[in-house]
């Protein structure tokens, strides 16, 4: 079983350019805009009701793809071409990831004191955002290997993320 | 000449043979009420029969005809077995039944039933038919629920152009009216259901960013609790329909004093407000875990939250409205009364999908949808919080050679296996080409729309053959169930009116006269013999007007005997109140 994407393409869905870092204000209006003219309630009386529906649910996913970091970057990697369909990413081996990974999932388990969470949560939003500015960076320099081995990265770290939160 | 210019498929006004008129209604546990807006966009409520609220209790009369309202309910004296409140809380097991006299009924007639009622006082009131409307939810309703819902708006003769989740519908009332910009939580404890919604006011955009609730937790439960607390092991004589109502009276009285107290059919009940307040604690503190939870889920601090809307009857007790502000640290908005503010954002938006509106309402799914895959565990195809509508494909292919069928299990819900999710749908996927396994490439499309409902299709791929699809529904009921009801409505409709109009007009006429009865038994004394001879001149002549059957004499004679006795009413409760007060001190009535 497989999930195939229904919009191919989420940037040129909202005419933006296909970037890592977009405007996310600007996002927003166009997604506005979007669903004004094509939400199934404009088009309450027409024939088009059907169709509407399709059309707003294709903007509705676009949205929610662009606006989380996260999946945005996977779909940018996959709109490049890079993300071959049959390999798993997660099965790429990476022993440092691995490693950092078992660390910090025992620090995670012991910390106690709100002041040791809020140490680890401040690390993890360090780390974040220096392997989101490698990722943009090896993005600009057609690094494939290591752009996939980044978002790898990343995903881990945003699971622990929000394991931190809970 | 100037002309309009319009893009294809868009029109912002409906055609100009398509109804333009449609009301919306709240189809509540406790009440319901119809609402429409005018040209100006001011939403008016439309009382029937006097009442604002009308509440939500079917009484089925020997015949089996529906009573509807505070008429209903006025039958829970004398006949607690054949009266029914609070059937929102199985809309959610559509097809079940409920033996009422010689009939079994399910949810969703009962529910139409209620609308259909509405929906004719509301004719009379404004002097013209409705055809459609604009139905509340609660924004936790599952798919099952809101297909009972719509299925029951059809089966009253109502076309329902749209469900919109009540919270949402809150939030559009003060979107409009009180003109509030920003990210509002919106606070709904009503009586059967407790949702909790997140929503970002934009302009003309109501985008809805996080939705959680609890479909079992309401005003209800609170009471049922307060029964088995404090009423059960004290009188078990009493029906529990009867006890639960009085409960609901008392915690109503409570509102507003520390102590209230009912006589009922020679029972004593009372109920403190620090006795309600014990019971109520452990069913805010649900509710408030529910908005921490919402909150963390949307990465939104309590900071960043502009106002908080408060809706349903529950929010009116000053201890809930004490617990949501020290939870929100900010004082909660109940500016629309939190009874009828749902009401008016659906007959606004039945206005905004009749006459064309800039509003938006962007909303979400409340569950996560699923497939049940080997070994009972759910895949994921749909993930709660989505906006809708929302679409995805999902490709299958076959395990057998030769294989021509297959089973989908479609379920609703956060667990992680499908026992414990609520089952939605089996589909059966026919007609697939004989492959040899794995060939055959399967894609499935799910489709959920605005109102939370969802449509399958199915195509294979490799060959390109269209694919039947045979929907097996292993909840509610089954469209051959509902068109057999809505032709037996439709053929047994027109007699049916005018019956239940002198069915009506007979159980409100015995009601006025076993008050006045049995007020004359107590309290004859307070009268003098003229108005004694009057009020006994209007009781004959009810009773003769009982006897020939007809309709408007029946209600003139009520009317009569209900104008006589209002001095004598008045000076009951006055000669009562009196009484009560004699002997007590002042103070303990501030």
């Amino acid at each position: 079983m497989s999930s195939t994407f229904f919009v191919p393409n989420a940037f040129e869905k909202f005419k933006i350019p296909t970037t890592l870092n977009i405007n996310l204000e600007d996002l927003e209006q166009r997604y506005f805009k979007a669903q004004q003219k094509h939400h199934p309630d404009r088009h309450r009386s027409s024939a088009s009701h059907q169709e509407s529906n399709l059309a707003a649910a294709a903007f509705n996913e676009a949205y929610q793809i662009l606006k989380d970091p996260l999946k945005r970057a996977a779909h940018l990697l996959k709109c490049l071409g890079w993300i071959d369909p049959v390999e798993n990413p997660e099965t790429q081996k990476d022993s440092s990831l691995l490693f950092l990974m078992m660390e910090l999932n025992e620090k995670i388990e012991k910390a106690t004191t709100i002041e040791e969470k809020q140490s680890l949560a401040s690390f993890l939003k360090q780390e974040i955002q220096k392997n989101w500015t490698d990722l943009e960076n090896s993005i600009k320099k057609n690094d494939r290997a290591n752009s996939l081995s980044l978002l790898n990265r990343l995903t881990y770290l945003s699971r622990l993320q929000q394991n931190l939160i809970k | 000449m100037l002309l309009q210019l319009v893009e294809p498929g868009q029109t912002p006004l409906p055609h100009p043979q398509e109804e333009d008129f449609a009301v919306g209604i709240d189809l509540g546990t406790t009440h319901s009420l119809l609402a429409f807006a005018a040209e100006n966009d001011i939403p008016h409520l439309i009382p029937l029969q006097g009442e604002r609220l009308i509440p939500s209790a079917v009484y089925y009369t020997e015949e089996g005809l529906p009573i509807v309202g505070k008429n209903a309910l006025s039958m829970l004296a004398q006949d607690p077995q054949n009266v029914v409140r609070s059937i929102k809380r199985f809309m959610d097991h559509g097809s079940q039944r409920f033996p009422l006299r010689n009939q079994e009924l399910t949810p969703v007639e009962i529910s139409a039933h209620i609308l259909a009622y509405l929906k004719s006082q509301a004719e009379i009131q404004l002097g013209r038919s409705i055809h459609q409307a604009v139905i509340t939810v609660p924004a936790y309703f599952d798919e099952a629920a809101r297909t009972a819902t719509r299925d029951a708006g059809r089966l009253a003769g109502l076309k329902v152009l749209r469900l919109v989740n009540e919270p949402t519908a809150a939030a559009l009332a003060y979107g409009l009216e009180k003109k509030a910009q920003g990210i509002y939580a919106v606070y709904d404890f009503g009586g059967g259901t407790f949702d909790l919604s997140l929503l970002k006011l934009q302009g003309e955009v109501f985008q809805v960013l996080a939705t959680r609730g609890d479909m079992n937790l309401g005003g209800d439960d609170i009471d049922q609790a307060i029964y088995q607390q404090y009423f059960y092991s004290l009188n078990q004589t009493i029906d529990s329909k009867q006890a639960l109502f009085v409960i609901k009276m008392l915690k109503e009285q409570l509102t507003l004093q520390e102590q209230a107290s009912l006589n009922i059919e020679g029972h004593s009940f009372t109920l403190t407000r620090q006795q309600l307040e014990e019971i109520a604690y452990s069913f805010i503190e649900r509710t408030l875990n529910h908005c921490q939870k919402a909150l963390e889920e949307a990465n939104i601090s309590k900071e960043n939250i502009h106002g908080i809307i408060l809706v349903g009857g529950v929010t009116r007790m000053p201890f809930v409205k004490k617990a949501v502000e020290n939870f929100f640290g900010k004082k909660p908005l109940d500016d629309i009364n939190p009874d009828e503010v749902v009401a008016y954002g659906a007959a606004l938006q039945a206005r905004a999908l009749t006459h064309g509106s800039r509003n938006l309402l962007l909303d979400v799914t409340p569950l996560s949808l699923g497939l049940e895959t080997f070994g009972g565990i759910v895949e994921k195809i749909i993930d709660r919080n989505s906006p809708l509508p929302v679409s995805k494909v999902q490709e299958f292919t076959t395990h057998e050679d030769g294989q021509t069928a297959m089973l989908l299990h479609i379920v609703q819900g956060e667990r992680e296996l499908a026992q414990d999710c609520r089952s939605l749908a089996r589909f059966e996927l026919h007609g697939i080409p004989p492959l040899p396994s794995g060939i055959a490439r399967i894609q499935v499309q799910f489709t959920m729309d605005v109102d939370g409902l969802l449509t399958v299709t199915a195509r294979e791929n490799t060959t390109g053959i269209s694919q039947h699809i045979e929907i097996k529904p292993s909840y509610g009921l089954s469209e051959c169930d509902l068109l057999d009801m809505i032709s037996n409505s439709l053929t047994h409709g027109q007699q049916d009116l005018e019956t239940r109009l002198l069915i009506e007009a007979k159980v409100e006429a015995e009601r006025i006269k076993k008050v006045t009865l049995s007020a004359l038994e107590k309290d004859a004394h307070l009268l003098d013999h003229l108005q004694n001879k009057l009020i006994q001149e209007a009781l004959a002549s009810l009773n003769e007007a009982l006897k020939t059957e007809g309709r408007l004499k029946i209600q003139e004679s009520t009317e009569k005997l209900a104008a006589i006795t209002h001095p004598f009413a008045v000076k009951r409760m006055t000669y009562h109140l009196n009484e009560a007060l004699k002997g007590q001190k002042v103070d303990t009535f501030k």
